[in-house]
């Protein structure tokens, strides 16, 4: 293989594994919110948007400095993730289907509100290392390229080790496997609950910083992201925890390689041809969905 | 307790369907009276958003089939709505003369129905959402990269639909053309409540595990759901490009079909009153905001609506009015 096609491999590998490092830091907050709550948000990823929404808003526009106005960003998507439990989830009637009906008003509603905060045109956000750039062997290595993949991996690992090594992480599998248990052993289920919802706002507002630092952003950016996240997850099953966070990294590897072969147009037919070969292809009690009641 | 049987009881049922016959027959009265009075008493631009409701009740009534009725959350319903729009749309540029159009539409529906529901079959929750909201997604694609055959994400226009001195362009026409279709969609609808097939549809939206060991043919009967809201969305479509003369993929994407979502859930999921309502609601209250300059306000309103009905009011405003009749004393004894 020549050195060109080497290096183009190594490139595109390289982005696709940094995009799937920020998929699976969503990642663990979708499973971490489904395990404990069983519920899914389909307003995770405008979560940490309107974070970096304002974030932007106060150093570019009201000319607060930098820091300040992320940790304001980051305040501000931590108690909107908290507040989707508190105020909405938690008051959900018990009907099927309903925490996907009611996100998806939430959805609605932020993005809206983004739009009507901070206007529909697309911004350029902080730059998050994404100008710091090394040639290697022919492979343009981008400091955030790097971050993101770190990150991601970092993320993954904690995560697997805080669910299995700590006292914090037996309380979060003792409730997602019985609440009532749980509670009844002393565990403050609702608190923990809460908690998990607020560090799922945590791990939207990192991500949907690193991405508005890639790309151009508006008020939607967000969206076909998270959806990819949550393809991730149906692949893998939420109910699990390995399976979901490789799919992350390998569904971001795939659509990286199908964008380079096929075109920026082939993004979104690559993932969708990948889901309908997998629903036609795997057997029918891989995707029996005993763990989601609700959702 | 009462041992012995009330003798004043047997006549209540004559009694109760006596007062229904009253009611329905004082319903339909007043809304024939309605319907004739809109293009008379109303201006031309009332008139024409008098059809876009009926329009739109039209496709909020298939959404009402599958998810109202069997359950099945579908985000790809706005792809159908585009699917007939387009059908119109390209009928002209293509050369499909008008009298195939209609069974072109219905066949295409059936199609993308089938297409949707085959790979959902065996899914339900977030994935169901989620495959069906690819779909959606996929239709989108498709529309945005044939930009030489739709115009791509500017749109295109629609040549008005004639037939001698009809012009469904015209505000009376389409007011007649939309009319035409919203009663064939509210009485078919109308007869699927009544229906084996509805009822079958009601069981496998409760308990598909009760429904199959009853002997409900789940497959079936999603397919069909499915199939018939495809079909109801389709026909909406191309009554609505006809109408409005423009069509563009932001009609047809994600929040337009989380619109319809908001229109059935508002109404109250299940009943054809509430589509009724639903979609006067995502046609009337942007008018609304229109008309007093802060138009953004829509999409915060509908997403805050969704929000607040799915968890206050779960029924919708059919549940919400049954609920104030029943507190006022007025419900039917």
């Amino acid at each position: 293989m020549p050195a060109a096609a080497l290096a183009d491999a190594a490139q595109v590998t390289l982005s696709g594994l940094a995009t799937g490092g920020l998929y699976a830091v969503l990642m663990l907050g979708v499973i971490l919110v489904f395990q404990v709550s069983k519920n899914i948000n389909f307003a995770y990823g405008q979560t940490g948007m309107v974070g970096v929404f304002l974030s932007y808003f106060l150093y570019a526009v009201a000319g607060i400095p930098v820091v300040a106005a992320l940790l304001a960003g980051l305040a501000l998507a931590l108690l909107v993730a908290s507040l989707t439990d508190r105020l909405i989830i938690r008051n959900i009637p018990a009907r099927e289907g309903f925490d996907l009906v009611v996100t998806l008003g939430e959805l609605l509603l932020l993005t809206s509100l983004a739009q009507l905060a901070f206007g529909t045109n697309a911004q350029s956000y902080l730059k998050l290392l994404t100008n710091w750039t090394t040639v290697r062997g022919g492979v343009f290595i981008n400091a955030n390229d790097i971050l993101c993949l770190l990150l991601g991996i970092a993320v993954t690992l904690g995560g697997h080790i805080v669910l299995t090594r700590t006292s914090l992480g037996t309380s979060l599998r003792a409730s997602a496997a019985d609440a009532a248990i749980a509670k009844s052993a002393g565990i403050n289920v609702l608190g923990l609950r809460t908690a998990v919802w607020t560090v799922s706002g945590l791990l939207a507002w990192v991500a949907a910083s690193l991405f508005a630092a890639r790309l151009s952003v508006n008020a939607f950016y967000m969206t076909p992201i998270v959806i990819n996240v949550f393809i991730a997850g149906m692949i893998g099953g939420l109910d699990r925890y390995w399976p979901p966070m490789i799919a992350a990294f390998t569904i971001a590897l795939y659509q990286s390689w199908a964008i380079y072969l096929f075109g920026e147009a082939a993004g979104t037919p690559a993932v969708f041809i990948l889901v309908i070969l997998l629903l036609s292809l795997v057997p029918k009690r891989y995707l029996e969905e005993r763990h989601e009641a609700r959702a | 307790m009462r041992l012995v049987p009330d003798l004043a009881v047997p006549h209540r049922p004559f009694q109760r369907a006596a007062g229904r016959r009253h009611g329905a027959l004082f319903s339909a009265v007043a809304l024939t009276a309605a319907w004739l009075a809109i293009p008379v008493l109303l201006g031309q631009y009332e008139v024409f958003i008098a059809a876009q409701v009926m329009i739109y009740a039209v496709a909020t009534l298939g959404l009402d089939i599958v998810y109202g009725r069997a359950g099945q959350l579908s985000l790809a319903h706005a792809s159908f709505f585009g699917l007939g729009a387009y059908t119109a749309a390209l009928s002209g540029p293509l050369g499909i003369p008008l009298w195939v159009q209609p069974e072109l539409v219905v066949l295409l529906a059936i199609a993308g129905g089938i297409i949707v529901a085959v790979p959902t079959l065996r899914l339900s929750g977030l994935r169901l959402a989620l495959v069906t909201l690819l779909f959606g997604e996929l239709f989108d694609w498709a529309i945005d990269h044939s930009l030489a055959l739709t115009g791509g994400s500017q749109g295109m226009t629609v040549a008005p639909m004639t037939i001698g001195p009809f012009n469904s362009q015209g505000t009376v026409d389409a007011y007649l053309l939309a009319s035409i279709i919203a009663l064939g969609a509210t009485l078919l609808t109308r007869q699927l409540a009544r229906s084996q097939l509805g009822r079958r549809m009601l069981a496998v939206r409760d308990s598909e595990l009760a429904s199959a060991s009853l002997g409900v043919p789940i497959v079936h009967t999603k397919i069909t759901a499915f199939i018939l809201s495809a079909v109801f969305a389709g026909a909406a479509g191309w009554v609505y490009a006809y109408v409005v003369g423009f069509v563009s993929p932001t009609t047809f994407n994600l929040f337009a079909s989380v619109y319809f979502l908001v229109a059935v859930i508002l109404g109250g999921a299940g009943r054809i009153t509430g589509a009724w309502l639903g979609s006067a609601y995502i046609v009337l209250v942007p008018e609304v905001f229109n008309l007093v300059g802060y138009p953004n306000l829509f999409p915060v309103l509908g997403g805050g609506v969704l929000i607040a009905i799915a968890l206050f009011l779960p029924g919708g405003l059919v549940e919400g009015a049954a609920l104030i009749r029943a507190q006022l004393g007025l419900h039917r004894r």
